[in-house]
């Protein structure tokens, strides 16, 4: 199975290095290929808006950096996972920097009818990988997480992503090291129908 | 009433625009927050802005409250697209202890095609009575009225959804043409897949 791991903490933080290392570690364990990409690693230039992803380079960003590589991953995978710290209920500006410019190259220009709205439809056929979106705050704020659920979702059907999930993973509590993490980490795939858990 | 605009884009590039953008925060009575929706959410770097000015700003101060913020978002997609976007604005005006006075979402935004609204009289005449709305209410010190938000959530050129679809599809090819004819790309080329094909 093959784990897109998107990273867009800012990689100074002892606590989200863990998570990022955690993740690895128990995806490898089922012999998982992992791609992990860490967003602070890399200079990702501002999405300026010119639909050129769409127009000038269909599929592609006109940009050359790791937000323009990306998206050949992203299809290629069966679940991505997307690490960000919870910010305002929504991505860190550092995750949404990058996310901005990738999501987009996955869909294309044209428009489709669903569920009583109108969507862009997706850019390859493909089937779209599962989305697990974990967000990483100081403390418990349950209206936070309320509206982050929300914005996945939300994600998840721009996305075409068949299942989707969220997990919170809080620095101050007694689930804040290694095993504490991995294990919340196996409960969420195994929510994710099962399809994506690790235990064998 | 006296406003300031700050562009956030060029706000964030340097150490003075940050310094006033926290500083105009900091000192208005009614914060707006205007964005374009990204991906269901704001963009970066109004995010990045929000972060800024909660960066500058920990710790309590008991006239916070009486800040309030109203949120401003549009999509070329229908104006419910924009829900969480909104709730995002909120959960910030929240953690920062201002009050959340209230949001207003516009859909098919790109009808604008960037016009003033006053260019567009007729398509736009209840974007702009909402707007009328929004700031009345706001110098009274009200929050923004329900009319205001039932008014520029309703479609700028109403129709079925799927007329919409059709539209949207016509006006996207159009677009690829003039930019394909001046880029001498196929037209073909519109429905490449870069990866996988």
């Amino acid at each position: 199975m093959k784990i897109l791991i998107l990273d867009g903490t800012e990689g100074t933080d002892e606590y989200t290095k863990t998570v990022n290392q955690t993740l690895n570690k128990t995806f490898k364990k089922n012999s998982s290929t992992v791609t992990n990409i860490l967003f602070h690693e890399h200079k990702i230039h501002d999405c300026i808006g010119d639909f050129g992803c769409f127009f000038k380079t269909p599929g592609k960003c006109i940009f050359k950096d790791m937000a323009q590589e990306v998206p050949e991953h992203y299809i290629g995978s069966n679940l991505v996972v997307l690490i960000t710290v919870l910010t305002f209920g929504g991505y860190s500006s550092l995750f949404a920097r990058a996310f901005n410019r990738i999501a987009i190259q996955l869909i294309s220009h044209l428009f489709m009818q669903a569920e009583g709205e109108i969507h862009r439809r997706k850019r390859y056929d493909q089937e779209y990988p599962s989305l697990l979106a974990i967000g990483i705050e100081e403390t418990i704020n349950q209206e936070s997480r309320s509206v982050f659920k929300a914005l996945v979702q939300r994600n998840a059907i721009h996305l075409f992503a068949p299942e989707h999930q969220c997990l919170f993973l809080t620095k101050d509590t007694k689930a804040s090291d290694p095993t504490g993490i991995e294990n919340q980490i196996e409960h969420v795939l195994s929510d994710l129908g099962g399809k994506h858990a690790t235990t064998p | 009433m006296d406003s300031d605009l700050i562009v956030v884009s060029s706000a964030l590039d340097h150490e003075a625009g940050v310094t006033e953008l926290v500083s105009k925060v900091d000192s208005c009575d009614v914060l707006f927050l205007i964005f374009p929706l990204y991906i269901d959410s704001l963009p970066y770097n109004l995010i990045e802005a929000l972060e800024t000015v909660k960066k500058h700003h920990s710790g309590t101060d008991s006239t916070r409250h009486e800040k309030k913020v109203i949120a401003i978002s549009h999509s070329g997609l229908e104006a419910n697209h924009n829900r969480v976007a909104i709730r995002i604005c909120e959960c910030f005006a929240k953690e920062m202890n201002y009050q959340f006075a209230g949001g207003l979402m516009l859909g098919n935004s790109a009808l604008l095609n960037g016009c003033a609204l006053t260019e567009l009289e007729r398509m736009t005449k209840q974007v702009q009575r909402a707007l009328r709305l929004t700031v009345d209410a706001m110098a009274m010190g009200d929050a923004v009225p329900e009319k205001a938000r039932e008014l520029i959530s309703k479609p700028m050129l109403p129709g079925p959804l799927w007329l919409y679809k059709i539209l949207g599809n016509w006006t996207m090819n159009l677009c690829f043409k003039k930019k394909s004819f001046d880029k001498g790309i196929n037209t073909l080329h519109r429905y490449v897949k870069p990866f996988f094909s």
